[in-house]
């Protein structure tokens, strides 16, 4: 057990450095947080003024930090995986002593992770200099920061997921574009859920997105325990789902791999 | 002169019908991309919609104020992406030295670039700009001229603000990731209530990062058909035009060739 987590962690540990020496990438991810950051704490601010409340920016803007740090530290993993299985790459890597499959999950998980601490860290400074005070208590941080982890964490095998979907779709992509919108508006990528009418609420609790996203972002400005047990126990849930399909998909991957060429 | 026009004219359509061949190379993939950017927009409109019933109104600005802008936005992106996507890849010409392969072409190598590539998804932000104009209220014959003179008015701005960015390639190296990081930047202050950015906010919106002449400007125009406000936003869009392209054209005699080899 130990032998594997290590030679797993091996691919964290070198797509995380990898990640890490990408500096143009990970300044342009900055660049648009900067930006998503002080144009909606500039909409806050001003629909804060309007309604006599001088305290929404501080939470709208904090809530939207967390979401894009789940949303733009995706690497992408479906692409890759998509490419593996139609270039047939996968075939060389399927008699090896590893599985494939999380190879590519631990590299997506390491190249996420450094994208996800940098604008943590970064986007944390940015967003306290805007608001000035952020709207949970600094001592649930740490719990935050590792629930939004484990909500990208299950982000990045979700579009795993999408990825080895190459073996019956014609273009993946085109389901990750579709699966992207979907996340963004029943997830409450932008906005919280809780302004959305009732009825639209309804229809988003039945997707992953609710809890990987909304109920686990919105820790950050309404901590307690209830909803912190609410959200781990929906996210383990969809966790296990997702787990069954790809367990599935990756057994009939390696009955049908083809070689192309060489 | 006008034999010129003509004959490029001429090229223009043929490079668009050659596009529209490889998007239909693949009928369900063009199709369901068209579908999957309209449900992407109408997905960001609701999400107004919710905004703006819940608050009633922003800073003045109501839902059918955005709902234009949306109108001209769409248009005036899909626009670009459809028939001058190709500026979008010119620092990625200039650095790996394909930029040769247009100077070379007897047309003028801007337009041969502008027109090289061409997304068949962004018909869904047309179709985009027409269901939000129509929901938007204002859609008597004027208005609905207006709106299409703003939508073009707002692709000159756009589509130059991009040439802008993307030349400065010609000056440093690897500049795509940084052009498109500012590119975005730009899209994103055009796609928000313009009425939320006051005082110098405002300046800079009209200024460094244009984006008023996407959104505030043009909703004005519709809302208002004031002839101050037409000259306005015709002026910018013709000076976004001029100055953009002598940036182009100062970049382009400092290019050195890639000496890229190449069989063509």
């Amino acid at each position: 057990m130990t032998e594997t987590l290590l030679k797993y962690g091996a691919f964290f540990r070198a797509a995380f450095k990898q990640g890490l020496l990408n500096r143009g990438m990970l300044s342009g991810l900055l660049f648009f947080l900067f930006i998503l950051l002080f144009i909606y704490n500039r909409l806050w601010e001003v629909i804060g003024i309007q309604d006599n409340n001088s305290s929404l920016n501080t939470i709208y803007i904090w809530y939207l930090l967390f979401a894009e740090m789940i949303i733009l530290s995706l690497p992408k993993p479906d692409r890759v995986l998509t490419d593996d299985i139609r270039s047939g790459t996968m075939a060389y890597y399927i008699n090896k002593p590893i599985s494939f499959f999380l190879m590519r999950y631990a590299e997506a998980l390491g190249s996420m992770t450094v994208s996800f601490l940098v604008m943590g860290g970064v986007g944390s400074l940015m967003t306290l200099s805007l608001t000035g005070v952020p709207p949970f208590e600094w001592r649930y941080f740490p719990l935050i920061i590792i629930m939004c982890w484990l909500s990208s964490a299950i982000n990045v095998l979700f579009y795993c997921g999408i990825g080895l979907s190459a073996l019956w779709l014609e273009s993946t992509r085109t389901l990750a574009v579709a699966v992207e919108r979907l996340a963004f508006i029943f997830g409450g990528a932008i906005f919280p859920l809780s302004i959305y009418p009732d009825w639209f609420v309804d229809i988003a609790r039945w997707t992953p997105f609710y809890s990987v996203y909304y109920l686990t972002i919105k820790l950050v400005y309404d901590f307690s325990w209830t909803n912190l047990f609410e959200a781990a126990v929906l996210n383990s849930l969809w966790t296990v789902l997702i787990v069954g399909f790809v367990g599935f998909a990756y057994h009939h991957l390696n009955k049908k791999v083809n070689i192309y060429g060489g | 002169m006008a034999d010129d026009f003509i004959k490029t004219l001429k090229l223009f359509f043929y490079i668009q019908k050659s596009h529209f061949k490889t998007a239909f190379l693949s009928v369900g993939d063009a199709l369901s991309n068209v579908v999957i950017m309209l449900i992407n927009n109408l997905s960001f409109i609701f999400m107004w919609w919710v905004i703006f019933h819940n608050k009633g109104s922003i800073n003045g600005w109501d839902f059918s104020d955005m709902l234009l802008l949306n109108a001209v936005m769409n248009n005036a992106f899909a626009i670009f992406a459809l028939f001058a996507r190709g500026i979008q890849a010119l620092p990625e010409y200039i650095d790996n030295g394909s930029l040769d392969n247009y100077l070379v072409s007897p047309q003028r190598p801007l337009f041969m670039i502008a027109t090289s590539e061409s997304t068949f998804a962004n018909w869904g932000d047309l179709l985009t700009g027409l269901i939000c104009w129509i929901l938007s209220g204002y859609t008597d014959l004027l208005s609905f001229a207006l709106m299409i003179y703003a939508s073009l008015c707002a692709t000159a701005v756009l589509i130059s603000y991009r040439l802008l960015v993307s030349s400065l390639a010609f000056f440093a190296g690897d500049t795509q990731k940084l052009g498109d990081n500012i590119f975005m930047a730009f899209i994103t202050f055009s796609s928000q209530p313009a009425s939320i950015f006051t005082g110098w906010y405002k300046v800079m919106f009209l200024s460094i990062i244009p984006a008023g002449f996407i959104s505030l400007i043009p909703v004005m125009l519709i809302k208002t058909a004031a002839l101050p406000v037409f000259l306005f936003l015709s002026g910018a869009a013709v000076l976004s035009i001029v100055i953009s392209a002598a940036f182009f054209r100062f970049g382009l005699k400092r290019y050195a060739s890639g000496n890229r080899f190449g069989v063509r």
